[in-house]
């Protein structure tokens, strides 16, 4: 029974797979989208079918009248459920940052020509997000996908579905947008692990000023992905634009986190322990370098850095599952 | 070491959302087309529910618990059980639907509870249409179920106003009707295929018994008791007696017709009323009213010229009357030919002589008497039947619907004392008196004229048009009609009920306001005749439609294409013209309900969004617009001016304080540039 249920849904994927392949941006139209009746449907031509009977046996044209409104209303509903959903058109960026064991947003951009109503979506096994209404424009819906294990996973195929206009039928499709997740280690508290901070740090020559720290140093232009707290308010007030405050900080106290300092435990705790301190550098300021058995990223400070240095923990020692290169960040929703 | 947090179970069905208060009105008017079929107690079960679920939804009183539910439920079914018998099992099993129908709401949770009390109430709503099937009705009927529509709609699309939702729900419907049309006249009629409980109204009409008084309350009533329409001559109004019974048996008071259920059986039915065929003819269709009795209609001599319809089992009697087998439930029709001219029964049997002259024993003795001084002074028949007649014109008696009181029903005392009564006390008397002065006589209802509606043509009777008359066996022309409020108050024959009758008649009648009262004032008649031409035409052609008229109707559109020489062209042409201007409306009604949709500057630059990511632009998300402008005039410099223009124009409409005026400047201008943009895009 079972094996006969998966070879079938296995034939289905790969028909998925052919009919509708995987894109990061899919535009419905009856190429891809999939209409039956729902339960509610299902009984309500059963109910069709007791009403006719009924005005059969009663020989009441009033009656067979009814139950064949009834059915042209299914019919109408029918239609009007399928241009609910054509039309549309979905985006999904192809990468998303989180940390493992948590449900994490997966931003998807929905563009329509009209208001839509009663929209799901939901990744296999996860949670479903619900739009009562998609108005005509442009929306962010955010997904949430469980994030799992450290690593990069494949959200896989995302349904979206809708019952409007009376819940008689289930209009729904199957997107496939390639879109990865990169799961850092588990976000934990390592408390005892601050004073190991302490010992590593390291004298570096030269006078470098790096950005980060509490001394305010310039203002400079805005760059995506840079933390709310730094932008400069004040000047964005004064329509000055998008500015960064910057801090400058002596290089004097680089640190290096590195896999082989860390105490004793699975190598899973110990990235989690490493996930930890590199946020914990994050919040401080302080420049800081990662060093793994074969990889070694330079100190530095920011929020792409810290990025980097997440996702090679991410990556550390697993198999790469992404099918395209990983260039792109903007647009991404990141929690630090 | 660790504890691993565990994935959080995940809830795949979405909560689902309702206006409480259209549930409850849904639910009241669901339950209101049944309203006269309902017992007190049942409405007062279903006021009390109803009610009951306003207060929760104002927060006065608390949900019933579960317990309180089931004791309701099993209070409801045993009332049910014990008023069962008298209910009738179609009424029972309404009574049960709608039962369970209130009490469900009160166990709202999930998406099936909220999706089988919707069902219920499609089924409340489609069961009150086997009482009544009016055009009025019918349109009562399909706005309720736009409300039902309106309640479902809005679980799917919460954000739009009830108004809203019940324009959608209305549209659909209307667009609905075009299939629902084509289903109704080409799906197959099936008939029954097995018995169903019929329903046990109140009957109303003639029945087969008749006491004095009887006929002169239901001539207060203004229901309509059938209609006819005649094919070809039509008979002069005087000619116009509709027989429906006739009663051979007469007991003291009352009349009754001879019948039992064994008749049947013993197929005394079978046509051995003769009749000739010779003379004149006259055709015409009936459209009965639901009475849920049995008796039919006709002129003399009636016979039917299709005994067995979808609804009907009709027999010819030996008295000439037309009888159904299955009592009249709903809208019937029936096709006669009547052979005015044939005389009935010629010869008589023994049985049926002895038969009507029997009078019980002292039932009236100075009619007796006066009927037997009669007799001994006219040897000749005719001249005692005109004797009695002139009596009735030369003495003082009146024609009334609202007689004095009759002790016992006693003829002597109206022949002799009150001297004032209805059709039933004269033809009473009459027959009486002919059958103690030995001639075969007997008592025959039925209804008296009608009413020509000149906008479809055909005739109304309604039960105040309810008549009796009377019948006499004369040797060598067999039965032949007397009618003695000919000669009483011969303008009831000529032309119907009398002004002063008329007053009677809304002066007693304690039915509801009917616009029949107003006929005297024109144009209310004249608005009163239209809609009930109306109302014919759904009677014949909707609830009317049957399996024969679907064979004909559909052999002739066959028929009409197969030879294409003999084409109805203007049957076509009609369908073509009908069918076209449905697709209009349809499309006019698209394009209204996209021309009502308010469109703001963010909705055009939105639409604008759209276009352009066709033409390949793409607007990141943290782009502002005047970042896009940017973007475009350097990747699309032959957009580049226009869509500046756009931007500026659609900032300063979306953030600058303008004036109503300004703002409606600048918003055709932002119109035009979207016009603009829209064709370079292209």
């Amino acid at each position: 029974m079972n094996t006969i249920r998966s070879s079938l849904e296995q034939r289905f994927n790969r028909f998925l797979k052919k009919r509708m392949p995987a894109a990061s941006h899919h535009r419905l139209s009856n190429r891809n989208i999939f209409i039956l009746p729902s339960k509610f449907g299902v009984s309500y031509l059963f109910a069709i079918l007791v009403i006719f009977l009924l005005g059969t046996n009663y020989q009441n044209n009033l009656i067979l009248l009814a139950s064949y409104l009834f059915a042209s209303l299914f019919f109408t509903g029918m239609l009007y459920s399928f241009f609910n959903m054509s039309k549309v058109e979905f985006q999904l960026t192809s990468q998303v940052y989180g940390y493992a064991n948590q449900y994490i947003s997966v931003p998807l951009k929905v563009l329509t020509g009209k208001d839509r109503y009663d929209f799901s979506f939901v990744f296999k096994n996860n949670k479903t997000s619900h739009k009562a209404e998609l108005p005509i424009g442009e929306t962010v819906v955010n997904i949430p996908f469980y994030s799992g294990k450290r690593g990069l996973h494949n959200t896989g195929r995302l349904k979206i579905s809708s019952e409007y206009i009376f819940g008689l039928f289930t209009c729904w499709t199957n997107l496939d947008f390639d879109c990865v997740v990169t799961t850092y280690p588990e976000k934990r508290k390592f408390n005892q692990l601050q004073f190991i901070n302490a010992s590593q740090h390291e004298e570096v020559n030269g006078s470098n000023i790096v950005e980060g720290g509490d001394d305010f140093g310039e203002l400079r232009e805005y760059r995506t992905g840079e933390s709310n707290a730094q932008i400069a308010w004040k000047q964005l007030a004064r329509g000055q634009g998008r500015l960064t405050k910057t801090t400058q900080q002596e290089l004097g106290s680089t640190i290096w986190l590195s896999l082989d300092d860390l105490p004793a435990a699975p190598i899973e705790t110990k990235l989690e322990m490493l996930c930890f301190l590199i946020l914990d550098q994050h919040k401080h300021g302080t420049p800081f370098g990662l060093k793994l058995r074969n990889i070694s990223i330079e100190p530095a400070v920011g929020n792409a850095h810290t990025h980097q240095c997440l996702s090679a923990l991410a990556k550390y020692q697993q198999p790469s599952a992404t099918k395209q290169p990983e260039n792109k960040v903007s647009g991404t929703k990141v929690h630090v | 070491m660790f504890k691993r947090s565990k994935k959080p179970k995940i809830t795949t069905q979405v909560a689902i959302t309702y206006n409480v208060w259209l549930v409850i009105f849904c639910q009241l008017i669901n339950v209101l087309p049944l309203i006269l079929e309902l017992k007190w107690w049942m409405l007062l079960i279903v006021t009390a529910c109803i009610a009951w679920q306003a207060g929760i939804a104002k927060k006065i009183i608390r949900k019933p618990s579960t317990i309180m539910v089931a004791v309701l439920s099993i209070s409801g079914c045993v009332l049910l059980a014990l008023n069962g018998r008298e209910l009738g099992l179609l009424s029972t099993m309404i009574h049960l639907i709608t039962l369970s129908y209130v009490l469900k709401a009160f166990e709202q949770r999930n998406r099936g509870d909220f999706y089988q009390i919707t069902m219920l109430g499609l089924f409340v709503v489609v069961a009150s249409v086997i009482f009544q099937q009016s055009i009025y009705f019918a349109l009562a009927i399909v706005f309720i179920i736009i409300i039902n529509l309106t309640l479902l709609m809005s679980v799917f699309s919460p954000t739009l106003t009830i108004s809203k939702h019940l324009k959608r729900s209305g549209i659909i419907v209307v667009q609905s009707i075009p299939l629902t049309v084509f289903l109704f006249i080409v799906f197959p009629i099936l008939s029954p295929l097995w018995e169903v409980p019929i329903a046990k109204s109140a009957k109303t009409g003639l029945s087969s018994s008749v006491e004095v008084g009887d006929i002169a309350s239901l001539a207060l009533s203004d229901e309509l008791a059938f209609r006819v329409e005649f094919k070809g001559a039509v008979p002069v109004y005087n000619d116009l007696y509709w027989r429906a019974v006739v009663m051979e048996n007469f007991n003291g008071t009352a009349w009754k017709a001879g019948l039992d259920s064994t008749e049947f059986q013993n197929r005394r039915f079978k046509e051995n009323a003769t009749y000739s065929t010779s003379g004149k003819l006259v055709q015409y269709q009936v459209i009965v009213s639901p009475t849920y009795r049995n008796w039919l209609y006709g002129l003399d001599v009636a016979r039917v010229n299709q005994m067995e319809t979808p609804t009907l089992k009709i027999v010819h009697r030996q008295d000439y009357s037309l009888y159904s087998l299955q009592p009249l439930t709903q809208n019937s029709s029936y096709s006669v030919t009547s052979y005015v001219e044939s005389p009935m029964a010629v010869n008589i049997t023994d049985h049926s002589e002895r038969k009507n002259l029997a009078l019980p024993l002292n039932s009236n003795p100075r009619l007796t008497e006066k009927a037997q001084a009669l007799r001994k002074q006219y040897s000749n028949n005719e001249e005692l039947i005109n004797e009695v007649l002139a009596t009735f014109t030369q003495e003082s008696y009146r024609y009334t619907l609202n007689p004095p009181q009759l002790t016992n029903n006693s003829l002597d005392e109206f022949y002799f004392d009150t001297k004032a009564g209805f059709c039933e006390h004269y033809a009473s008397s009459f027959t009486y008196i002919m059958r103690a002065a030995g001639i075969p006589a007997r008592m025959v209802t039925g209804y008296m004229g009608g009413e020509f509606n000149p906008n479809a043509g055909y005739f109304s009777i309604y039960q105040r048009d309810a008549h009796a008359w009377s019948e006499v066996w004369l040797r060598g022309k067999g039965w032949v009609r007397v009618d003695p409020t000919a000669a009483i108050n011969p303008e009831r024959v000529e032309r119907g009920l009398s002004q002063e009758l008329l007053t009677e008649q809304a002066t007693f009648s304690d039915s509801a306001f009917s616009l029949l009262r107003l006929s005297n004032i024109q144009i209310i008649n004249m608005f009163r005749l239209q809609l009930e031409a109306l109302d014919y035409e759904w009677t014949r052609w909707v609830i009317g439609y049957n399996s024969d008229k679907q064979h004909a109707f559909l052999k002739d559109i066959i028929q009409s294409f197969k030879a294409l020489k003999h084409v109805k062209w203007l049957t076509v042409f009609y369908w073509l013209l009908g069918l076209t201007s449905l697709l209009i409306i349809w499309w006019l009604m698209r394009k209204l309900s996209h021309a009502n949709k308010p469109i703001d500057a963010n909705g055009i630059y939105q639409l604008l969004l759209i276009k352009l990511q066709q033409h390949g632009v793409e607007k990141p998300l943290n782009f502002t617009p005047y970042q896009l402008s940017k973007k475009i005039s350097k990747d699309y410099p032959e957009l580049s001016k226009e869509f500046a223009r756009f931007t500026q124009l659609y900032t300063s409409l979306m953030y600058k304080p303008l004036t109503s005026n300004e703002y409606q400047q600048k918003f055709t201008l932002l119109k035009q540039s979207y016009q603009i943009l829209n064709k370079q895009c292209k």
